[in-house]
């Protein structure tokens, strides 16, 4: 089999926030007319609530490039966003901004989703970020997607950026873990046995009106219902846009590693979902000061141990892409914490929210013209 | 196969939430289980008054197995009626449902202890989870048989749930879903649907797995909605809303009595009741919690949407034999006069509209139906 080309892609969810009150904005409707409007050179996604700003890069080679093109998008945004006194936030959930206070975007995919999942959707105020890794075969893309949901939550807990809730500060490092698993069809997916047992369990799905085409299946990672792309969703946003292009770095490694070993004639073990989950609740839970377990040994230890670890096992896979680089930024937030330390730890300083926001603000800049 | 037939005795854990007479919010609620002490709860602010007033109730639940649906009504029926008399003597009431109406979880002082215990210091999680279930302990007896029973019925929890939604609105707003306590407690660990297990050993594995890895101390941390007890003897059926009326969870505890014996009774003629994917299993679920009995479950064998009364004459003919020689066939021919009359959240949101959304008339309606006895 032709080595896979592995490009990356990243999309980004924002915040839109009133730097004076610190609370969210609804403004999308005022970016563009349409569900998905082209201005300028980029494509602005409207989300589920109005505060709510998607943008996405095109096809990437490496994370070089994905880096150059999230500046470019995140100028973009923040630029029309200063148009109107606005600032971007990219954090996954809001520290103080209610649900029962957002507006829902006006556009027929989102109030037919309101209409369909009710509550539950209109509590699903929180943003993430995707990454596509490219995957043409769709049987290797099935070996990728069930092989590295292993590691799925080691990928969460270096990405937890959603510590508060609504004005509470909720205990969790990603809150929008369990806000997100809220939606059916979300979570960890199972194993399938194959390419063809994922596509008859969808048209089956398709077949009894649960869905209109797999764009409505949210799971954790999943096969892309238009692209050649095996997509990531687990991830909190990163404020800092060095941090998810380091994830996304990261998941090429592992989509590399996986041909590897399938190149081989070898393959990892496949754990199920609901051992898996256990590592996902502990990183949901206390991110990077976490113990996860090795299902193989059955032992626990710290998140930081075991990512590393995972680290030094891709060390032929980072040198092959050359990103050794992203490899350190990924050391960095070991030692400094994720997101949602430094989102705890100034709130434990200040006991205001109100700073975590600005705080966010700020770092959402970081590395932009 | 084992030869030894399923016991299939009854027993089913109430859980009450209490709310004040007068303000009709939330006081704390009591809890029982079969293997353990049954428990009374009460918020931090609100214990010196209930407490010694409350400290006899713990005496007046009823732990024990039934042989069948019958002798189990009578002893719920005097349970609630005690319970009652009680609570009316410290000015507060029953009201058993899912979820209480109105009850604002995010502005509490004080999760409810047994809450805070289960997820931690996780506040917020914790406070979401003010839910309350009826939960059901059928006995077999062969391990085995246990667990390959557990795997058959999975796929009718969806069914069982729609019978049961009680829970259309949380924190002072109609939710849109019948059933939002699944919505609230599926964000803990462990529970959901149990995966298939090939046999006791291969559950054991499993559970190795957990204790080992310090993820669990004992499978008492399982919260599937249909599990096995400790020593697999019993199946727990745990995805019931609370059931408001007693005459409904006499119909749902005849029926899952009567599906118990029906998968045992494949087993033990070498045959299973297929297995479906988690995946698949949750569009019913979700079918459940949103629409109720309303809803259209899908026949994953027909690979058809079908109105859930129609399913309910499907499941009756292959449970009814059953639930003859269970003394059960009464209350299990209940069931399409719950679907076509409606659960208990389908009279909740007709009175919630009728009141001009009126959350007390709500609270006094379901306080009227759970001693309705």
């Amino acid at each position: 089999m032709k080595r896979p080309e592995l490009t990356l892609g990243v999309e980004e969810e924002y915040q839109v926030v009133d730097p004076e009150s610190r609370e969210l904005q609804s403004v999308i409707s005022h970016f563009t007319n349409r569900n998905e409007a082209t201005i300028y050179h980029r494509t602005i996604s409207s989300e589920l609530h109005q505060s709510m700003v998607e943008l996405g890069t095109g096809v990437c080679r490496t994370p070089d490039e994905v880096m150059q093109e999230l500046k470019s998008q995140r100028e973009y945004i923040r630029d029309l966003a200063a148009e109107r006194g606005l600032r971007i936030v990219a954090g996954s959930t809001h520290p103080v901004s209610r649900w029962e206070e957002q507006e829902i975007s006006p556009y027929d995919r989102y109030q037919s989703l309101t209409s369909e999942y009710q509550i539950v959707a209109r509590r699903m105020l929180v943003w993430g970020m995707h990454v596509h890794v490219g995957i043409s075969d769709k049987a290797f893309l099935m070996d990728v997607m069930n092989i590295t949901r292993y590691y799925l939550p080691h990928v969460l807990a270096l990405t937890a950026s959603s510590p508060f809730w609504g004005g509470l500060d909720t205990g969790m490092k990603s809150y929008r873990a369990f806000v997100a698993d809220d939606f059916p069809r979300s979570g960890m997916p199972d194993v399938f046995g194959s390419w063809q047992e994922y596509e008859a369990l969808a048209n089956t799905l398709i077949n009894t009106n649960c869905l209109d085409d797999t764009s409505k299946i949210w799971w954790n990672v999943r096969p892309h219902h238009t692209y050649p792309t095996l997509e990531y969703r687990i991830m909190d946003i990163c404020p800092r846009m060095e941090d998810g292009v380091a994830i996304a770095a990261l998941l090429q490694a592992l989509a590399l590693w996986v041909w590897k070993l399938r190149s081989k004639n070898l393959t990892f073990r496949l754990f199920s979902k609901d051992l898996i989950d256990e590592n996902k609740w502990r990183a949901a839970r206390e991110g990077l000061d976490c113990k996860l377990i090795n299902l193989g040994t059955r032992e626990e230890m710290p998140a930081r141990t075991a990512i590393r670890e995972l680290l030094s096992m891709l060390s032929e896979e980072v040198t092959e892409l050359q990103i050794g680089s992203q490899v350190e930024t990924l050391h960095r937030i070991l030692e400094t914490g994720s997101s949602a330390d430094k989102q705890r730890a100034i709130y434990r300083d200040t006991g205001d929210l109100s700073q975590v926001v600005d705080f966010l603000m700020e770092e959402t800049l970081v590395g932009l013209d | 196969m084992p030869p030894v037939k399923p016991s299939l005795q009854l027993a089913v854990a109430e859980e009450y939430p209490i709310v004040d007479a007068e303000s009709r919010q939330l006081q704390g609620y009591i809890n029982q289980f079969p293997d353990r002490d049954p428990i009374v709860i009460y918020e931090e602010e609100t214990e010196r008054v209930l407490k010694p007033e409350l400290a006899g109730i713990a005496t007046l639940l009823d732990m024990d197995f039934h042989p069948d649906v019958e002798s189990l009504g009578q002893a719920l029926a005097r349970q609630r009626a005690e319970v009652a008399d009680l609570l009316d003597k410290v000015g507060c009431r029953m009201a058993i449902a899912g979820t209480h109406p109105d009850s604002m979880p995010q502005t509490r002082t004080r999760v409810f202890t047994w809450y805070s215990e289960l997820v931690g210091d996780v506040a917020v999680v914790a406070r979401r989870l003010q839910i309350y279930a009826t939960t059901f302990h059928i006995t077999i007896g062969n391990p085995d048989l246990t667990i390959g029973v557990m795997n058959g019925m999975r796929y009718l929890m969806p069914h069982v749930l729609c019978l049961s939604t009680s829970s259309p609105l949380w924190s002072g707003e109609l939710t849109g879903l019948k059933g939002y306590r699944q919505v609230l407690r599926d964000s803990l660990q462990r529970t959901n649907f149990p995966p298939t297990f090939e046999s006791r050993n291969a559950y054991q594995e499993f559970l190795d797995t957990l204790i080992q890895s310090n993820s669990i101390g004992s499978s008492e941390a399982i919260r599937w909605d249909v599990r096995v007890n400790r020593d697999c003897s019993c199946l727990v059926v745990s995805v019931c809303d609370a059931v408001t009326k007693l005459d409904d969870l006499l119909t749902i505890g005849a029926l899952l009595q009567g599906i118990a014996a029906f998968m045992a009774s494949l087993i033990m003629n070498n045959q299973q009741f297929r297995t479906y994917d988690r995946i698949l299993l949750m569009e019913n679920k979700w079918r459940a919690m949103r629409y109720g009995t309303e809803g259209r479950l899908i026949d994953f064998g027909k690979e058809a949407e079908v109105p859930l009364n129609r399913l309910m004459w499907e499941l009756g003919e292959l449970v009814l034999p059953f639930a003859e020689t269970l003394n059960g066939t009464r209350y299990v021919e209940k069931v399409h006069a719950l679907v076509e009359g409606g659960s208990s959240a389908d009279r909740q949101i007709a009175v919630w509209q009728s009141s001009g959304e009126s959350m007390k008339a709500v609270v006094d309606h379901i306080v009227s139906e759970s001693t309705d006895l």
